[in-house]
Formats: C-alpha cells, sequence, structure tokens
C-alpha cells in the first residue's frame, strides 16, 4: 500500500497573500489517473517551516478541495509521494525545516463539523510518527483542531520560542482552522 | 521527471555502524558467564580444591580478567546516534538483561570473612554487573531525552513522546493496513 511513489513534477512557485510564504507547487497522476496537485507553503521568516497541502486537481476550483474525497482508492502511494517530496525536495533544500498540517475533515465529519481528531488526522499522524525519526524531529500535534507539526530538532533546540512563533505562521495560513 | 532510489522507510541515514549489537551481545555472554561461575563457586568452598589446582584458580581468575576488558571496552563504546530504532532495540535487550542479572544474584560482595582467595574474584564478577548496569543507565538516559519537549508546549499542545513513536513504528504498520 505505502511502497510505490509516482513520478512527480514540480509545476513553480506562486507567493502567498501577503507575501509571507512562497507555495511550491507540485503534481503528479496516479494509477487511476486522477492529478495530484502538492501544495507545499513555505515561509523562511522568522523560521523555516513548511505548510503541507495536497487536493486533486478536479476539485481545484471547490473551497472544500482538501475536504473531497476522491473514492478512487491508491490512498496509500498518494501520501507516500508527499512524503517523499517532503524528504526529497523541501529537506534538501533546507534541513532546517519543520513541517505542519492539519488533517481536513472528510465531507461527513463536515456536516457534523467536526474538527477535532478528523480521519485524515490520525491516519497521516500515524504516518508520520514513523517516516521522521526522533532523533532529528520533534512531534506534536494538537487534536482539538487536528493539528500536526514536526519541528526541527537541530533548529528549535537553542530557540525555545520558535515553536510559538511557528504556530503564529500557521494561524497565517490556517485562519479558520486554528483555534490556539 | 524524477527518479527514485526507494529508501523511504525512514528519515534515518544507513549508514549505521555501530558495535551496540556486539555490546549486547558481549553482555549476554557475560551474564552466562557469571551465571556459570554459581557451580564454580561451590568448588571454592573447598581450599583444598585450589592447592590442588592452582593452575585452574589461575586461568578462571585470567579469563574474568580478560573478559572485564572485553566488556568494559565494548560498553565504553559511545553510540553514535543515527538510528532511533536502534539505540530503542538495544535499551529493550539490556532492559532484558539487567533483569536477568537482578534475578540471578550469585555473588555477594567480598566481607570480612570472605577467604582472601575468594576476593579478587568477587570483585572482577561484581565489576562486570556494575560495567552492564553503568552502560544500560547510559542509554536510558540518551532514550529519555528524546521524551522531553525542546521548548515549552503552548496550550493545547501535546507532545509525542519518542515512546509513543517507537510503539507506532513497530505496530503502524499493520494498523494502517
Amino acid at each position: 500500500m505505502f511502497d510505490y511513489v509516482y513520478s512527480y513534477n514540480f509545476v513553480g512557485k506562486e507567493k502567498g497573500e501577503d507575501g509571507s510564504y512562497v507555495a511550491h507547487l507540485f503534481r503528479f497522476k496516479t494509477r487511476q489517473n486522477r492529478t495530484i496537485i502538492f501544495r507545499a507553503e513555505v515561509f523562511d521568516d522568522p523560521h523555516p517551516i513548511v505548510v503541507v497541502k495536497f487536493f486533486d486537481k478536479a476539485h481545484r476550483l471547490s473551497e472544500k478541495r482538501y475536504s473531497l474525497l476522491t473514492n478512487t482508492g491508491g490512498f496509500g502511494s498518494i501520501v507516500w509521494t508527499c512524503i517523499n517530496i517532503m524528504f526529497k525536495d523541501l529537506v534538501d533544500g533546507n534541513p532546517y525545516r519543520s513541517f505542519a498540517f492539519i488533517g481536513a475533515p472528510k465531507p461527513k465529519e463536515m456536516e457534523q463539523k467536526k474538527m477535532a481528531n478528523t480521519h485524515r488526522f490520525r491516519l497521516y499522524a500515524n504516518l508520520m510518527k514513523r517516516k521522521f525519526t526522533p532523533l532529528r524531529y520533534q512531534h506534536t500535534m494538537m487534536e482539538t483542531c487536528s493539528c500536526y507539526l514536526i519541528l526541527n530538532r537541530d533548529y528549535c533546540e537553542d530557540k525555545p520560542a520558535a515553536m510559538a512563533e511557528m504556530l503564529e505562521a500557521l494561524k497565517k495560513t490556517y485562519p479558520n482552522e486554528a483555534k490556539w | 521527471m524524477n527518479s527514485f532510489p526507494l529508501n523511504l522507510h525512514s528519515t534515518e541515514p544507513d549508514s549505521f555502524v555501530r558495535t551496540s549489537n556486539d555490546a549486547v551481545k558481549t553482555i549476554k555472554r557475560a551474564i552466562d558467564m557469571r551465571n556459570g561461575l554459581k557451580s564454580l563457586s561451590n568448588l571454592f568452598k573447598y581450599p583444598a580444591m585450589l592447592v590442588v589446582f592452582p593452575a585452574g584458580y589461575l586461568f578462571v581468575y585470567i579469563s574474568i580478567w580478560v573478559y572485564n576488558r572485553r566488556l568494559s571496552k565494548a560498553c565504553s563504546e559511545k553510540i553514535h546516534l543515527g538510528n532511533y530504532r536502534q539505540l530503542r532495540e538495544e535499551l529493550l535487550a539490556l532492559d532484558e538483561l539487567t533483569n536477568k542479572l537482578k534475578s540471578v544474584r550469585v555473588v555477594p560482595a567480598p566481607q570480612k570473612k570472605t577467604p582472601w582467595y575468594l576476593v579478587p574474584l568477587m570483585r572482577q564478577i561484581l565489576k562486570m554487573g556494575k560495567t552492564i548496569k553503568a552502560y544500560h543507565a547510559s542509554i536510558k538516559k540518551q532514550v529519555d531525552v528524546f521524551d522531553e519537549p525542546i521548548s515549552p508546549m503552548p496550550n493545547g499542545w501535546k507532545l509525542v513522546t519518542g515512546t509513543e513513536m517507537f510503539e507506532a513504528r513497530v505496530k503502524g504498520y499493520e494498523y494502517l493496513i
């Protein structure tokens, strides 16, 4: 399930609305012929942190693009490819980067207005625990808003205020979901 | 297009060259040897045996001394922190071994009543136990570092400790499938 990586292309960069981040866009095609867009919002100031998101290209115009399901299967390989991009392109670009994501609610969970401990969050959190070694990263999470933060030890060890400042950056990219 | 040398199973480098397993093996053998001395200690109850077989006594003493040296060397090599999983596995193995060490306590500390010829042997054997315990403590200390936050946790945020991550790593795959 988690053993196949799709070939991906770097599509380009996009500046954030307020210029606080640069979004790196990647694209890959699944076996089911769906095009997935992987979006990494890279903050370099004040601290290097990357917020990762992905969605189906067919849903790009929808406001709920991160929540919608494709129902075509192949989820494992999609996530695996995203992790590959994180390792290959984002960590290589700057080894001091930290990562963050929010497990978006599924359509059913959205109907119930459930934001805490979503299914996607549980799934991704488990993967991250297995993939990012605690030697280099410290994992933290906030279940009430399904947010997961992977802090780079090398960078944050001598900066006790870094985490709080990174969370401020996260608020900009998740204005509705961030409740801290 | 990108090509993928697929080693994505972890972020941990492959170049983990460490003698940690050697240390565990040495400790295992040391404990076996120590437990084997139980029957030997009965022999020492009869000083006549030692008079008859001084060469035997010397042989036992020298072999324990040599083994102690090897053990100290294996345990003094610093662990290269390249692979968290192996570090945890080492700790698990050491937990088991130290429990074994506690359960079979054959050699007490030398006392006033202890015959002079047994004292050097006992000292060597006790030294063996101390080395193993010190090594266990140092590994535990290294592992515990990853269970503590590097910065104060803001309200509502929870730390995922190294222990939790190790457990997730072991069970994770089955759970996800």
